[in-house]
């Protein structure tokens, strides 16, 4: 008892400085603070595991209706004629789904809304997380070896990146989805193409725009981490790593890389919202994944068809696309502020 | 310093060529061609030769790129004058054929899927509607978020602020595919207001893209709804940075100084910090304006209008190779073109930022 109260009465800052800290640890204590971001993660998690869990949340299984229709179908795919446009709420019509509630309606096809939007959480999950990797690692990679290396070679590297950065992103990424879309019907026997469309087909044609969006966006990554590394490697502690004898991947794994990730992090993360929003403007023109695979840009497409009529079905897609943006913002924005020393009492 | 823009100009040339070059080349690669179908039905194999002769889709990709660039008759007269260079036998061959002027004679090409009309013609129909609603996104933009984002900076942690900031991240939240349809479901299907879509203003253009209806409720019944849209997540990005960029300035030790001489608040808020303050916010008008190029391109899609973004999607899926090479080509002047501009704008508000 008595040892608790000494303990107490020490100064907090002798406690504290005794643990090992690094940036990462330091700014994730800080993030944890801030209510809003911590939330917005909170979000993103249960988006993530909703995505992942699907088969059990849907509407048809939370309902207990799995099988009704025949267990083959994907529950996303499941059309019901006699409930087409299915207003929030009401009953379905199909003698084999008696009882069964459509919570947000159902499209022009009867498929019940809650369920397809629950499934496009995967298609901009999946997005947000491989474009974001892929940029992340490449960006990353690549602006250290530029600007640790330096001289010629970051002055040939950089120019690369800025004449991709000028390249008008969007126009690339329809031509090449264009491209990759048209590889379907042309191949036929049996080659790498073949093989990758063969992928992409069975992943909804989702693989195809992972593969444009993480080739075309690590270019601002990319920018960032050079800037990064070019300050930290006249630092002091890589001068004192070099002068006892490190080798440049040690110098980069142990003493760049750990103080450059942060503001990568906050950059790869205020990025993510422009995978999902270009995915789903994708979808929307008919570009991204393939039907009955629902993804939300296609979503919102369908309901504008309909809006004069069935006004609600542009509601699940579009609440669920704004709250998955503004999550990953609110969560960079914490990000930014709990990488920011400056910010710290 | 019109030495400098000169040399800004001259150089990007070569970045533009490349660019153009780039969907050139990538457009071609696509499986399938512009004459592939008409409608639904495929055309008669020798109808279709002759139209691939009459846009030299015969012809290699280099000498089809130098018909583009340089015209016909430019391009037959290199390969009469080095006939050893490869594929020059087809070129003289069907030179005659071809309709190209070359992009140095301002001929940006046929249009391939409307028969008989030039890109120049689409063009300057369609540039103009896309240059009004970019430009009615961009002034919305800055209208809304400068004056917002100073507010905020005055009154830092006041409910103002607070409130201003969250509805910022809202608005830089909000993607226009879901704000667009939601606009044309509250206001024209539900309350009767304002356009549903298409544009107001028709040409002739004043100094070829400017309305000559832009007093009339004609133009703003169709404007307001995508100008709105659009320029929203614009407005939400430059008050948060105008916001923090005021935080940083009025930091500064120049302001102390300001106040210290007893200069009036006002005056050392307007002309002191307010000007610094803008710089960083400069800045980003230049990416801002990349954004709100493709960004239009989203807009014009929801709400029908006949801007030039429409034919990003409809040429690209036709295979029109002229109409989709000239407008990227248009879109990358008008990216250099910006830059420069806000480069320029910057050393007019920093004086020690010099261009030599």
């Amino acid at each position: 008892m008595a040892a608790a109260t000494d303990k107490a009465a020490q100064p907090v800052a002798a406690t504290v400085d005794r643990r090992e800290r690094s940036p990462l640890g330091d700014a994730f204590r800080q993030l944890l603070k801030n209510k809003v971001a911590v939330a917005s993660g909170l979000f993103i998690i249960i988006l993530i595991l909703l995505a992942v869990f699907a088969d059990y949340f849907n509407a048809y299984a939370l309902q207990g209706y799995s099988d009704a229709l025949g267990p083959n179908q994907p529950p996303y795919a499941k059309q019901v004629l006699q409930d087409n446009n299915a207003r929030p709420g009401v009953l379905s019509q199909n003698p084999s789904l008696e009882g069964f509630v459509y919570w947000l309606g159902a499209d022009n096809l009867g498929r019940d809304l809650w369920t397809r939007t629950l499934y496009g959480t995967r298609v901009s999950i999946a997005v947000a997380l491989v474009a974001g990797t892929v940029s992340l690692v490449v960006g990353v990679v690549y602006g250290i070896a530029a600007g640790y290396w330096g001289g010629r070679v970051d002055d040939i590297m950089m120019r690369i990146v800025d004449f991709l950065y000028g390249l008008p992103l969007l126009i690339v990424v329809i031509l090449v989805q264009v491209y990759f879309k048209s590889l379907d019907r042309t191949s036929e026997n049996a080659s790498l193409v073949s093989y990758l469309v063969d992928i992409d087909q069975a992943m909804g044609g989702m693989f195809f725009i992972f593969v444009i969006l993480g080739a075309l966006s690590w270019l601002s990554m990319a920018r960032i981490a050079r800037g990064q590394t070019l300050s930290i490697k006249e630092k002091e502690f890589v001068e004192a790593a070099k002068s006892i004898g490190a080798r440049p991947q040690r110098i980069i794994f142990k003493q760049i890389l750990p103080n450059i990730l942060g503001p990568c992090l906050v950059q790869e993360t205020l990025e993510i919202p422009g995978y999902i929003l270009t995915e789903a403007f994708l979808s929307f023109i008919g570009l991204g994944v393939n039907a009955p695979t629902p993804s939300w840009g296609i979503m919102i497409n369908e309901a504008f068809q309909g809006l004069r009529s069935h006004p609600y079905a542009l509601v699940p897609p579009a609440v669920a696309l704004t709250l998955t943006v503004l999550a990953f913002n609110f969560l960079g924005d914490g990000l930014r502020d709990a990488f920011d020393p400056r910010l710290r009492e | 310093m019109f030495v400098y823009i000169i040399r800004r100009l001259l150089s990007s040339i070569p970045v533009i060529l490349l660019l153009t070059f780039v969907i050139f080349a990538l457009m071609r690669a696509i499986p399938g061609g512009p004459f592939d179908f008409v409608g639904d039905k495929s055309l008669p194999k020798a109808v279709t030769a002759n139209l691939e002769r009459r846009h030299h889709l015969d012809w290699p990709l280099g000498w089809q790129f130098s018909s583009y660039l340089l015209g016909d008759d430019i391009t037959a007269g290199i390969c009469t004058g080095l006939a050893f260079l490869p594929g020059c036998d087809a070129v003289q061959a069907s030179a005659g054929a071809g309709v190209s002027r070359g992009l140095i004679r301002g001929d940006l090409g046929m249009a391939m899927k409307q028969r008989g009309r030039t890109v120049n013609d689409l063009v300057a129909e369609s540039f103009p509607i896309s240059f009004q609603l970019g430009l009615l996104a961009l002034a919305l933009a800055v209208i809304i978020g400068i004056p917002a984002g100073i507010l905020s900076a005055l009154r830092q942690n006041s409910w103002l602020d607070y409130s201003s900031s969250f509805i910022a991240v809202l608005g830089l939240s909000i993607p226009n595919l879901v704000l667009g349809p939601l606009l044309i479901w509250f206001f024209p299907l539900t309350l009767g207001w304002f356009q549903v879509a298409t544009w107001g203003a028709k040409p002739p253009f004043i100094l070829g893209v400017l309305p000559t209806n832009f007093f009339t409720w004609e133009f703003w019944s169709h404007a307001i709804l995508p100008a709105f849209t659009l320029g929203t997540g614009f407005s939400a990005s430059i008050a948060r940075l105008t916001r923090a960029s005021l935080l940083q300035v009025i930091r500064e030790d120049y302001i102390r100084t300001a106040r210290a001489k007893g200069l009036r608040e006002q005056s050392v808020m307007l002309i002191h910090a307010l000007k610094n303050s803008l710089i960083p916010v400069i800045t980003v008008l230049g990416p801002l304006l990349v954004i709100l190029v493709t960004g239009t391109f989203v807009v014009e899609q929801i709400f029908g209008i006949p801007g030039m973004g429409k034919y990003f999607v409809t040429s690209i899926g036709n295979r029109d190779y002229t109409v989709i090479t000239s407008v990227s080509l248009i879109f990358a002047v008008l990216l250099v073109l910006a830059n420069l501009v806000v480069d320029i704008v910057y050393a007019w508000l920093d004086p020690r930022i010099q261009y030599s």
